[in-house]
């Protein structure tokens, strides 16, 4: 009974979107049993108490989206970090459509579909290709489409003499691998990614995610950074929403840690309207914390640019890249001394490339209240790899403001050397220009 | 998804599909560490009539008109009461073991019905040969019109679906379903004339008489073994009732599954 009452309380929509969202959250609300509290002796006890109770958050419940409200646009990359592992888990269900909203509205633009290493119906009797088959079909797709899934998969991992064993002969992480690439070649419009993972296959992820929509949903801050256009941090049922990813990770760090949340000035907490931005605006009670350094100039973003100057998460080897800095100074109107910008390029705590501005003699003065730096490396000499980046804007005498990303983006292989693809892969960190002689006149 | 006849019929086939592969897995995963194995789905039908031929026989179960043995009598109403109580058990017992596919992934809301099927459709087919083995060795003959009891076949799954479709998201997480759900077999077995003949008055006459189950089984039984069409209008009026019960116990189904999936433990 009590089940029923709940089904008519439930109002949850998913429809399409004529807008240019693809996820939409209106007033939404989702509250959850933290399921090992709830005992099932006191089951029914419990649910009689909630139903007198309304559906509003009791001792037994914590909310997983308390009246939240967030816009994620089309074709983007979102990241939604969360600081409850629970929650985390509720909002990748629901975003999947697995679960319902307690009240509000949750529009879709299209498909959803979770990415995952997981496959719930994993049996270690059936052979791979009847695996990958019953995962297709159970997320949806025809017959036609499930076989060109697992053909497409079963060749990207050369696994075509794999394909007719048992589940229980092979690899698991080949099987968690395969599953992965299996829900992400799957023909919906939004994909959600209950990690963020490094894969084997970049290009064939690349080339799935043009024109859908990824939202990465992840309990912890480290990951290449340069992947994401926008982020949010769902805390206690709200997104809270930063316009820089700086800013976004040093307030998740905070919240996570200190309980508190950075404040972009020394005022009461309100992110700013940009137009590049989502159009939510959040605005919190809590009182600011004081950053350590005071910021004239202040470093809101990197992004990432490849040789057309199109935003790229990855480079390759040999190819010209850009590297596009973008500031605002808080408190105009003020006369900042020369100011140079530095760019260095890390992998771990190890440093590889100091692009400084002062090695080259460029320094700037007069720059306008908000812009961009852009470093421009015309041939990228890093090896593939994951690396991290270091920024800061300083003068002579002291750094104004500095931000450091951990894996920000990646070096795939290419062609530094311009004679085509080669057998033999060179080893290291960098590649060099270098010549080869013989030397003729020499006599032994 | 625009309710459209093509896209009704991808979901159906799509349900299909699905039902189809959680029918395959679990069929392997049920007779993995059994020494007959498969033969295990041979075996239970029958071992599951013999007591009831034995005691059915010795008090006389069947009708004194009927010049049908009782043997035959008996098999043949247990394959076609069979089909709807395992189409009932089936239903809870799929929505049980997939709950977590069923949590993990957007399964079609016929994916269970349609495993249920299956599985009720390979016992329908693995247990009628015995009817045919049971009137040669009888030397009964069985009529032309018995193929049209087949057609029943098909709303007594759809009874034992609407029976236990309502059932399987409290049984997510009440077990409680799962142990009395035996009982309630036991008491539906007993109150529709499977091993007997419908009495003419008393008690247990008024018991038959209501219940919609009985005319499902007495009239592909009498097709099959006496070529008469008997009640008809008493069997119109249990499939009504059975569409009816379905329609709303698959309403129910489709509107709380995921509800009840949020509070597995």
């Amino acid at each position: 009974m009590w089940i029923c009452w709940n089904v008519f309380l439930t109002c949850s929509r998913i429809g399409g979107l004529t807008l240019s969202f693809a996820v939409e959250f209106e007033n939404a609300s989702k509250f959850q049993f933290n399921r090992f509290e709830l005992g099932r002796k006191l089951g029914f006890l419990s649910l009689f108490r909630r139903s007198i109770a309304g559906n509003s958050a009791s001792i037994d419940q914590f909310a997983v989206l308390d009246n939240a409200q967030l816009q994620i646009p089309s074709q983007s990359h979102f990241v939604i970090l969360c600081t409850q592992r629970d929650a985390q888990v509720a909002l990748t269900r629901i975003l999947g459509g697995l679960t319902f909203l307690t009240s509000g509205a949750l529009r879709v633009a299209g498909v959803t579909q979770i990415v995952s290493t997981k496959a719930r119906m994993q049996r270690p009797l059936l052979s791979l290709r009847r695996h990958l088959n019953s995962l297709n079909t159970f997320i949806g797709l025809t017959r036609s489409q499930s076989q060109r899934n697992t053909q497409e998969v079963i060749e990207l991992f050369k696994a075509q003499e794999l394909e007719n064993e048992k589940l229980v002969d092979i690899a698991p992480e080949l099987i968690a691998k395969m599953n992965y690439f299996t829900t992400l070649f799957s023909p919906a419009e939004v994909l959600i990614f209950d990690d963020v993972y490094i894969h084997d296959f970049p290009e064939a992820h690349q080339k799935a995610l043009v024109g859908k929509t990824a939202i990465y949903i992840a309990c912890r801050a480290k990951f290449p950074t340069a992947v994401f256009d926008q982020g949010s941090i769902l805390h206690e049922g709200k997104f809270l929403q930063t316009s820089s990813f700086p800013r976004l990770i040093e307030n998740f760090e905070n919240l996570t840690t200190l309980d508190q949340v950075v404040a972009a000035s020394e005022q009461s907490l309100s992110f700013e309207e940009n137009e590049d931005d989502v159009l939510i605006e959040e605005e919190l009670s809590r009182p600011p914390v004081q950053r350590v350094l005071p910021r004239s100039v202040s470093v809101l973003s990197l992004a990432v640019l490849d040789a057309d100057k199109k935003p790229a998460n990855q480079i390759r080897t040999g190819d010209s890249c850009f590297f596009s800095v973008s500031y605002e100074i808080p408190n105009p109107p003020q006369v900042l001394p020369e100011v140079f910008v530095a760019v260095g390029i890390r992998t771990g705590t190890k440093p590889l490339i100091a692009a400084w501005s002062e090695l080259i003699d460029r320094s700037f003065s007069d720059i306008p209240p908000k812009g961009q730096f852009t470093l421009s490396i015309p041939r990228m000499p890093l090896l593939p790899g994951i690396y991290g980046i270091n920024c800061s804007v300083r003068t002579k005498e002291q750094v104004l403001d500095k931000i450091c990303w951990d894996e920000c983006f990646e070096v795939v292989e290419g062609d530094f050397y311009r004679t085509g693809p080669k057998e033999v892969v060179p080893v290291g960190v960098f590649c060099i220009d270098f010549d080869w002689k013989l030397d003729q006149t020499h006599e032994a | 998804m625009k309710p459209s006849f093509k896209n009704i019929f991808t979901m159906l086939t799509l349900g299909f599909r699905q039902g189809w592969f959680l029918f395959l897995n679990e069929f392997q995963q049920r007779y993995r560490m059994t020494f007959l194995g498969y033969w295990w789905s041979v075996v239970k039908p029958i071992a599951a009539c013999l007591p009831l031929l034995f005691v059915g026989k010795h008090f006389e179960f069947n009708p004194s008109d009927d010049q049908t043995p009782y043997e035959l009598f008996a098999v043949t109403s247990l394959i076609f009461w069979n089909v709807f109580w395992t189409a009932a058990t089936q239903t809870l017992y799929f929505g049980r073991r997939c709950r977590k596919v069923i949590s993990e992934y957007r399964l079609s809301d016929t994916a269970i019905i349609s495993a249920a099927a299956i599985q009720v459709s390979m016992e329908f087919a693995m247990s009628f040969p015995f009817v045919l083995v049971l009137a040669y060795l009888f030397d009964s003959p069985l009529h032309a019109q018995g193929f049209f009891s087949l057609g029943v076949l098909p709303i007594l799954a759809i009874a034992g679906f609407g029976l236990a479709l309502p059932l399987v998201p409290f049984s997510l997480i009440y077990h409680d379903i799962h142990y009395g759900f035996g009982f309630l077999g036991q008491a539906l077995f007993w109150t529709a004339p499977v091993v007997y003949a419908m009495p003419t008055n008393g008690p247990l006459y008024y018991i038959n008489f209501f219940n919609p189950i009985s005319y499902l089984i007495i009239v592909p039984r009498t097709l099959l073994l006496l070529g008469n069409f008997t009640h008809p209008n008493f069997f119109l009026v249990s499939c009504a009732a059975v569409l009816i019960v379905f329609s709303a116990g698959f309403l129910f189904f489709h509107r709380s599954i995921r509800t009840a999936l949020d509070y597995q433990l």
